[in-house]
């Protein structure tokens, strides 16, 4: 139970720490421009402005080479403090004036203690009484939103944190890398593989080094706290769109209880990696934009209304910067955050762009909105990129991960002529291939459409022949009724050939919808509803001139894009990413698109009511039955999965010698999991290593490990790892180590080597090789740690003297 | 300005009250002192010779547990045999190997094997064949190095690799952590021939030799000379010495220590008193008068009073130190003149008083060996004549051969009849640490010169505080009062006096009582007289005493865990996994738990 308690305390140290600096403290710095703000607003605003901040703090003291626990304090409270003064100049001034005047007057002993306490008191009891006041009385003014939101956000906490309390290791390989990547920034090392986004990493360091928590635990548990901001900001942007205040909270039912989504579209949300942290600002650039093109429809009418009275001074007067500006320097901010944690998220966010600019056709081709998006894009992208191309003009290369990438997004397109033409043969019929090892779906009818269009042409000549033919010898009259006779055919025969290749269309697309959604018919539902939205959107786009109509469109558009996105196979069209990864983002893109359906129809029916309380009861009820249908059909989405990467035992070892031991006095002899966990607290020996020493055994073999105290990791049961299995059950293993194993011979080096038939066998002879040994040092040998599939061994070493390892244990 | 009647009598009586608490504290003093009266120890003490456990009585032919091979001169038996003693151990002695063979204990957990007692091949295979019936060995003394040389069977249960060379001029030897109470020591100043030898893997060195050219020749720690070290052969471990360790009471430390490491745990029996013996202190006459003027400008009697007492009591009180002082009524028995002073007597017994201190008597004289029965018959007359009511119970003989004062122990109406413990010198080393004089006196011996600390000495001393817990520092004051060179100025002395207590017993204070002669006593009879048996349970050490009085010492060795709690007793740590334990109560429980981290 001590990981655990601990983990979840550590979870909530993470949680204060990161929700103080990108939500507390900008919110201080920023409070007289926030204050009138609502809190939906507050919020989007003050995460993105936190994030943004400490980001570039640390870019900028890598980038001037001084980077250090000091100077991030300094960067970070400095300039902090300054915009603190400088934003709320007249409060703080009066305070400032209210206390040195209190305390001059108790110098001068005009006045006693008490009475400056009196004076100086009741501002910070104000402060405290009005906060706290402020949010008991929204809470229970919104008690019936806060409580649904409240046991949504609780659900998922409990379903992505199951692993992180339950198992407490690294769920995936790639945190070690990141981890290593920010170990190297404790060194002074900034993109130490090239140059890579490193805003995910940024924040990382930030916490670890200005809150004092360990890497490790921001690691294990950051991935619950950025959940919980992916998540609201699926609610916080669908409150800005949608007309019910309840929709928003059913958008996020959708993406938190129903199983719905396959598990690969929502199990990364349990890892702390960038991609899945970039996601907290992929809404934040569409509530921005949106909220662009509001406040500049707004500003040029009343621009256009007091030109007209000649007052335009008055409201120039009123702003620094207009509030459509603000909103777009959030719309900068948010895109340029997303461009510096991960590229993949400002792909999605360029489509998230595409999709407003088309639904705001042709606004947005106006040269007021066109230029200031512009600029505002430009400077998104040169601040998101000015830091990397400045490492890079600075000698550091790309990373190798960024080649990667763009190889995938280039070669999509080859891999799909490729696979068009190893399934020509196989696919003559158009029958849809499914590859269960890869898990996607692969239709390829090109063939069939030469053959159809070598169809069409023909039938083609064969009807102007007989259109000819038809109307050879007729007077004018018979003329006009034949070709009104014909012209109704034809409507006829489009609307239906239209409707069979919309069905064909859609038929595809479900095919490909599949890789993300667990039931067809929800597939089919998806698409259909989709295009159904698009074209009610845009029907009522030409008769209403409010944004609520434009808005629900740019959702459609933004979640067809979202469903071509995984469909690119399908349709012979280059592929932006593998569909592993677009699924993760169309399933992000599912709640908001059913929430805006949703709002749609509740916005039609509710019309004639003109949405006042009451007809808050529809939205409330369908999420009631919703929940209601979903707990009744056991529908409710199962825990994830969890990957064989390391005994939850190894991390609990790690832990209690990191905390027990003094630094860099141990030496942990293990696979290479802990290498990073327990970087420049203490040192490592690679398992391979160590038994590949006493491989070949002499007598002049030696090995010996320099350090008081060091540890030897055995897995009792070997991991099989990279395998998965249910997050509820034991990590998957091999068998019990055993002298088969030991007799085998292993490899001592190469890629896989901690791969599960080699660890095996290395697990195995590192058993038998710690057995001999005990009898050796009885008492000095201990058993560290154990639990059912992990054994720990504890040796102190007399430092000027050491123990030689190197034994002949009988399967050297 | 005049003062009223009334307020002058309140003025008054104000300084009439403060003289008279100022003084009466001290006035009362002088009234109520027992500074000249000290009963005799003897009629309370309980423990005699017939209660403690015996050599003999631990002799087991046929159950013994540790099994001595030596002759019966041997030194090192000697030692191992009084090391059982302590540890109630049974025993048995065998002149050979084969002998052994020949009495094989099915109890038999260590095989003590001493000097040149492996001559043969025989001999050899009789060492593995107990080691491969999980018999612990320790061998006192490496075998010669051509009988290492020639037989490749006794390198293997030695566990040696390669003999880089018959003998190696070393420079020092570093004793490791863990060994010795202490800690890790590097002594400097030992400078030997030992035979240098390669270790395999699998062994375990304690002790190594330092070499001077280990810089020079790139030579690793790991391949400094062994001089005491483990190997694992077969189910046992074998103990080899390089060094000559067991010609002395140093044996006794290395066995509790070889011992120690190979039990889980390992609890025995200490004598837990830390004692500092002032010889010929106080000094009540007034002797050699011109030499001590000449260097001191003080008369042998001012001194005493005005230079050593101050000296001494603030050196023991900065060390928590208790005074145990053996008084020398004259040291010059020829010399007719100096008489014993009544102004000393009076001015030493009082200080000793409000020091706490105790007063035993001093063999010592400085004159031929015919004036010890003088001196014993002087001071039966004159010092019996002035102090009527004191009983000296200590008698610290000095260089006063035993053939004397045995006569006059115990006998009726002399001053040594009160006598209940001896205090021997250091030099006496053939004889016990403590044992019985006869069937009521304890005799203890000193186990250091407090006025010097090399490095054999310190490894004696630490030797025996890990086997007993005990330690005598012994200050003899005749040097001082009868100087031969310079090195005898007290100025001198006392500086290395204070830095040597300061330094060399801080670890041991931390742990043990400091006592003294007659309170080391009371703690010598109840170890000696003490037997136990403890077992393990889980975290759960019970301990239960036989013969016990009121309380009893024990140190417990660990490995890697603590003492979370006692019942019937009380523990306090001496140093990482060694602690000793006080037994208030005949059963004992030791709660232990596993160290997670650093102590």
């Amino acid at each position: 139970m001590y990981m655990e308690i601990r983990t979840v305390i550590e979870m909530i140290q993470v949680a204060i720490a990161y929700g103080f600096c990108v939500l507390i403290a900008p919110y201080i710095v920023f409070h007289a421009r926030l204050k009138d703000k609502k809190l939906s607003e507050k919020f989007i605003l003050c995460t993105v402005i936190g994030n943004f901040y400490i980001i570039n703090i640390v870019f900028v003291i890598f980038l001037l080479h001084i980077p250090g626990r000091l100077t991030l304090y300094l960067f970070t409270l400095v300039p902090a403090v300054i915009g603190w003064l400088k934003i709320n100049r007249p409060a703080v001034r009066q305070a400032f004036k209210t206390f040195t005047t209190s305390f001059t007057r108790l110098f001068l002993g005009e006045a006693q203690i008490k009475s400056i306490a009196a004076a100086l008191l009741p501002t910070p009891r104000r402060i405290i009484r009005g906060t706290l006041r402020g949010i008991f009385s929204h809470f229970f003014h919104h008690i019936l939103e806060w409580g649904m939101i409240l046991a949504l956000i609780g659900f998922n906490i409990y379903y992505y944190g199951y692993e992180t309390v339950t198992k407490y290791i690294y769920g995936t390989s790639d945190i070690i890398v990141h981890n290593m990547w920010v170990n190297r920034m404790d060194d002074g090392i900034i993109f130490y593989k090239g140059v890579y986004p490193f805003g995910f990493h940024n924040v990382i360091y930030f916490l670890h080094n200005f809150c004092g928590i360990r890497t490790i635990s921001v690691f294990r548990t950051f991935s619950v706290v950025q959940m919980i901001f992916i998540y609201l900001m699926i609610y916080l942007l669908l409150r800005r769109i949608c007309r019910s205040r309840f929709i928003p909270i059913v958008g996020l039912f959708f993406f938190t209880l129903p199983d719905l989504y396959d598990f690969q579209g929502t199990m990364r949300y349990q890892w702390c990696i960038p991609q899945e942290f970039a996601m907290v600002y992929l809404y934040p650039c569409a509530y921005s934009m949106i909220q662009f093109f509001q406040r500049k429809r707004d500003e040029i009418a009343i621009e256009k209304k007091l030109k007209k009275e000649d007052k335009l001074y008055t409201w120039l007067d009123l702003y620094h910067l207009r509030p459509s500006t603000r909103s777009l320097i959030f719309f900068s901010i948010s895109f340029s955050l997303t461009l510096a944690c991960h590229f993949y998220i400002t792909i999605i966010a360029v489509f998230l762009c595409l999709a407003v600019a088309i639904a705001y056709f042709p606004i947005v081709l106006h040269y007021r909105y066109f230029c200031s998006i512009a600029v505002a894009g430009f400077l998104s992208i040169f601040t998101a990129v000015a830091p990397m191309v400045t490492a890079y003009l600075q000698g550091t290369g790309l990373e190798g991960s960024l080649y990667w990438a763009m190889n995938s997004m280039s070669s999509g397109s080859e891999e799909e002529s490729k696979d068009t033409v190893t399934s020509q043969a196989a696919n003559e019929e158009g029958v849809v291939n499914y590859s269960e090892e890869e898990g996607f779906i692969v239709i390829d009818e090109t063939l069939i459409d030469k053959e159809k269009k070598d169809a069409k042409k023909d039938q083609k000549d064969r009807s102007e022949l007989f259109r000819r033919e038809k109307y050879k010898d007729k007077t004018t009259s018979e003329k006009v009724r034949i070709f009104i006779g014909d012209l109704k055919q034809t409507v006829v025969s489009v609307a239906k050939t239209a409707r069979k290749d919309l069905e064909a269309f859609n038929q595809k697309i479900v095919v490909c919808l599949k890789n993300v959604y667990n039931q067809e018919e929800f597939c089919r539902f998806c698409i259909t509803a989709v295009e159904i939205l698009a074209a009610a959107a845009l029907l009522l786009v030409l008769f209403r001139r409010g944004f609520y109509f434009r808005n629900q469109l740019a959702i459609a558009i933004f979640f067809f894009f979202m469903v071509m996105l995984v469909s690119t196979g399908s349709f012979s069209l280059p592929s932006v990413m593998d569909v592993a990864r677009g699924r993760i983002f169309t399933s992000y893109a599912t709640p908001v698109f059913l929430a805006c359906i949703l709002d749609f129809a509740y916005t039609i029916l509710c019309l004639p009511f003109h949405y006042f309380w009451l007809t808050e009861i529809l939205p409330i009820g369908v999420g009631v039955c919703l929940t209601f249908l979903t707990i009744t059909n056991n529908y409710v989405r199962p825990l994830n999965i969890v990957y064989s990467l390391q005994a939850s035992g190894e991390m609990l070892c790690n832990y209690q010698i990191m905390d027990s031991y003094p630094d860099q006095k141990w030496t942990i002899v293990s696979t290479t999991n802990s290498i990073e966990l327990i970087d420049k607290r203490g040192w490592h020996m690679e398992l391979c290593t160590f038994l590949g020493n006493m491989h070949k055994l002499t007598d002049k073999t030696t090995l010996t490990i320099p350090s008081k105290y060091v540890f030897f990791y055995i897995e009792k049961y070997p991991l099989d790892y990279g395998s998965s299995g249910k997050v509820t059950e034991d990590l998957k293993t091999t068998d019990y180590i055993s002298t088969d194993g030991a007799k085998k011979d292993a490899a001592y080096g190469g890629g896989g080597v901690y791969s599960t038939e080699n660890r095996y066998i290395l697990e195995s002879k590192f058993f038998y090789w710690a057995k001999v040994f005990q009898t050796k040092y009885p008492q000095e040998f201990q058993v560290y740690y154990e639990d059912e599939f992990f054994i720990c061994y504890r040796i102190i070493q007399n430092e000027y003297h050491l123990y030689n390892f190197a034994i002949d244990y009988n399967y050297n | 300005m005049t003062i009223s009647r009334s307020n002058f009598i309140v003025i008054s009586i104000t300084m009439a009250a403060i003289l008279f608490l100022f003084q009466f504290s001290n006035i009362s003093a002088r009234f109520t002192s027992d500074a000249t009266i000290n009963p005799p120890r003897k009629e309370t003490v309980q423990t005699t010779r017939s209660d403690v456990i015996k050599e003999e009585t631990l002799r087991q032919p046929n159950t013994y547990t540790t099994a001595i091979i030596g002759t019966e001169k041997s030194v090192e038996a000697s030692m191992a045999v009084e090391w059982c003693t302590y540890l109630k151990r049974s025993y048995e002695r065998f002149l050979s190997l084969e002998q052994y063979d020949d009495n094989n204990s099915q109890y038999n957990q260590l095989l003590i094997v001493t000097k040149n007692m492996i001559n043969s091949e025989k001999d050899v295979k009789l060492l593995q064949q107990a080691a491969k019936e999980g018999i612990h060995i320790i061998i006192t003394t490496l075998p010669s190095i051509s009988r290492l040389r020639s037989s490749p069977r006794l390198q293997k249960l030695l566990g040696i690799k390669k003999i880089e060379s018959g003998s190696w001029n070393t420079n020092g030897i570093t004793v490791f952590d863990g060994f010795l109470l202490g800690g890790k020591t590097n002594y400097t100043k030992f400078k030997k021939l030992i035979p240098y030898v390669r270790l395999k893997s699998g062994t375990k060195t304690y002790i190594t030799a330092q070499l001077k050219e280990q810089g020079q020749k790139k030579i690793k720690n790991e391949d400094l000379p062994p001089v005491i070290w483990r190997y694992q052969y077969e189910n046992s471990f074998v103990f080899a010495v390089n060094w000559d360790f067991f010609k002395d009471h140093t044996a006794l430390g290395m066995l509790t220590s070889m011992y120690a490491d190979t039990e889980e745990y390992f609890l025995y029996p200490v004598i837990n008193a830390q004692s500092v013996i002032c010889q010929n202190y106080p000094y009540l006459s007034n002797e050699n008068e011109t030499d001590l003027r000449k260097n001191y400008y003080y008369s042998a009697s001012s001194l005493c009073k005005n230079v050593l007492w101050p000296d001494i009591t603030s050196i023991l009180s900065a060390t928590g130190e208790k005074f145990s002082g053996m008084t020398a009524p004259k040291l010059e028995y020829s010399d007719s003149n100096n008489l014993v002073r009544n102004d000393s007597i009076d001015y030493f017994f009082k200080q000793n008083e409000r020091i706490q201190g105790e007063l035993g008597l001093s063999g010592d004289q400085v004159e031929s060996d015919s004036f010890y029965d003088v001196k014993l018959k002087y001071d039966n007359n004159v010092v019996k004549a002035k102090l009527p009511d004191y009983s000296f119970n200590v008698f610290s003989p000095g260089n006063m051969p035993e053939d004397v004062y045995r006569q006059y122990l115990g006998a009726e109406g002399n001053m040594l009849s009160d006598v209940c413990t001896l205090v021997l010198p250091k030099e006496a080393y053939n004889k016990p640490i403590v044992s019985f004089f006869d069937k009521n006196i304890v005799q203890m011996l000193a186990t250091i010169d407090g006025f010097s600390h090399t490095s054999e000495e310190d490894i004696y001393q630490k030797s025996l505080e890990t086997a007993l817990g005990y330690s005598a520092v012994y200050l003899d004051f005749k040097r001082i009062l009868y100087p031969t060179d310079k090195k005898d100025d007290w100025t001198q002395l006392s500086k290395k006096l204070a830095s040597y207590l300061n330094t060399y017993w801080r670890e041991y204070r931390k742990g043990f009582q400091q006592t003294t002669v007659s309170e080391a006593d009371e703690n010598i009879r109840r170890f000696l007289a003490l037997n136990y048996y403890s077992y393990r349970q889980e975290d759960n050490i019970n301990l239960t005493i036989t013969n016990f009085d009121t309380e009893a010492s024990f140190i417990l060795m660990l490995t890697n865990e603590e003492i979370v709690s006692v019942s019937g007793g009380t523990f306090k740590k001496l140093e990482k996994d060694r602690y000793c334990v006080t037994a208030t109560d005949s059963n004992l429980v030791i709660h232990v738990d596993s160290v997670t981290g650093v102590e």
